[in-house]
């Protein structure tokens, strides 16, 4: 069966690690973005094709935090990117 | 997410805009090299607003945030006139800066400049009236004063523009005298680049770095004299410092003479400048000819946004070692980036004319760059 995974939108935004940290551009408002270190490694991930769920494992693996915590924070980012437009859904 | 604050242009923005490489005149020693499908009057309008988005997105105050037009010779675009009046509307914006040889200028059309939100006419001369004409053309000079006393006569601001070279070294006290007496708004003296088609006879013209720090001091010397002469408050300047006199930096008893720098002087270092050239291609400056991107794919904003040349650029880090050891490299920055690559064809390499490394110019860059 297939899976559904986010991919960034790059007709509507661009971006760029400043420092460590991404900022994105979002191309049709002109505004920018800073994202935190934690929200920039989510963003790298989305980038590279990774389910929420892989998401999820790998910062469970890498961050001294429970499970259910982190699936939440990255369920409301992954909800943040997706009401601005930068993600979309897509069938892997 | 927040919005980055990071990201804001606080010393400005300048966008210079070719939009025509035709010329009517022939300069001998002119950095135009190709060939170029000019854009249509839409196609400019368009990446107009997208300087007036840039503009919008970093707040930049109408004050230092700056539009020059130029070509080859604009004039010679039919629809330049139309042009200026679709952007008007935008004009309380930016100050708006044409530069032209003046050779297609009458008062019919510098009139209607003047009623078109024009700030200020920058015009180019080489030297005096022999030394002018060997480059530019025959007559040249004379429609240069011409023009700039049409100008004038309307109330536009006329800036003149000298770069300093071989041939017009010693004539440079001349020629501030003489357009002190035509009464133009500035001359900026600026430094040889040697880029495009002529880029050998470029280099062959241009002076030895103790001619450089020489031609500061002169010039100094030139200022206060001149400013203690009267009350004149109408002098036109030709000592400000110009984007590529970093290694002016040397000479500390003249800089303390200036006001606390606390930007380099370099516009692309500094994060203040982009060309866009007549088929949409942006670089970060004229004078460096690296293309980042090209408005008709990418926007202005995504290209100064996304490029990791220009990012590369703009990092003083990876400057030549034997710049960021220097004791003036906070101020100077490797002195002019332009010259750099135009010399050594590298963007790391100290500046040719750094009299502090050099006595001459170096023969062989790879001794220095390595």
């Amino acid at each position: 069966m297939a899976e559904l995974v986010y991919e960034i939108d790059k007709e509507k935004v661009a971006w760029r690690k400043i420092e460590g940290e991404v900022t994105i551009l979002d191309k049709k408002t002109a505004e920018f973005f800073n994202l935190n270190s934690t929200a920039s490694q989510i963003w790298h991930l989305i980038q590279h094709g990774e389910t929420v769920e892989s998401i999820v494992k790998y910062l469970v693996k890498h961050f001294d935090i429970e499970y259910k915590i982190i699936r939440e924070d990255v369920v409301s980012l992954m909800k943040e990117f997706s009401q601005k437009g930068f993600i979309k859904l897509h069938e892997k | 997410m927040k919005s980055k604050r990071e990201l804001s242009l606080k010393n400005g923005f300048s966008l210079q805009w070719h939009i025509t490489e035709r010329c009517n005149w022939n300069c001998s020693h002119c950095y135009r090299d190709r060939g170029y499908n000019e854009l249509s009057i839409d196609q400019l309008y368009r990446i107009f607003l997208q300087f007036i988005q840039f503009l919008d997105t970093f707040k930049i105050p109408p004050q230092i945030a700056r539009l020059n037009l130029t070509g080859g010779e604009v004039f010679l675009r039919d629809d330049f006139i139309v042009f200026l009046k679709r952007i008007y509307k935008y004009n309380d914006r930016y100050r708006l800066k044409i530069l032209t040889n003046g050779s297609l200028l009458n008062d019919e059309k510098v009139e209607m400049l003047k009623t078109l939100g024009v700030d200020a006419v920058q015009l180019s001369v080489e030297g005096m009236e022999s030394v002018n004409d060997r480059i530019r053309g025959k007559g040249t000079f004379e429609q240069i004063v011409n023009t700039i006393e049409i100008l004038n006569k309307n109330d536009i601001p006329v800036l003149v523009s000298v770069t300093l070279a071989k041939y017009n070294l010693k004539e440079i006290p001349q020629l501030i005298d003489f357009f002190i007496k035509l009464e133009v708004r500035r001359i900026g003296i600026r430094r040889l680049v040697p880029i495009g088609k002529n880029q050998k006879r470029l280099i062959d013209d241009m002076i030895s770095p103790l001619e450089q720090r020489d031609f500061y001091r002169l010039r100094h010397a030139l200022a206060k004299e001149n400013y203690a002469c009267g009350s004149n408050t109408k002098q036109p300047t030709f000592n400000s410092l110009c984007c590529e006199d970093g290694v002016f930096f040397q000479e500390e008893e003249l800089v303390s003479q200036y006001d606390n720098r606390t930007i380099p002087l370099c516009g692309v270092l500094s994060n203040r400048i982009l060309t866009v050239l007549p088929n949409g291609d942006v670089l970060p400056c004229r004078r460096l000819p690296i293309v980042l991107g090209n408005v008709l794919k990418k926007s202005l904003l995504e290209i100064w946004f996304t490029s990791e040349l220009l990012s590369r650029i703009r990092n003083p880090e990876n400057l030549s070692s034997v710049c960021r050891n220097c004791e003036y490299f906070e101020l100077c920055r490797g002195g002019a980036r332009c010259v750099s690559y135009g010399y050594f064809g590298k963007l790391d390499a100290p500046d040719p004319q750094c009299w502090k490394l050099f006595e001459q110019l170096p023969p062989d860059a790879f001794k220095v760059c390595s």
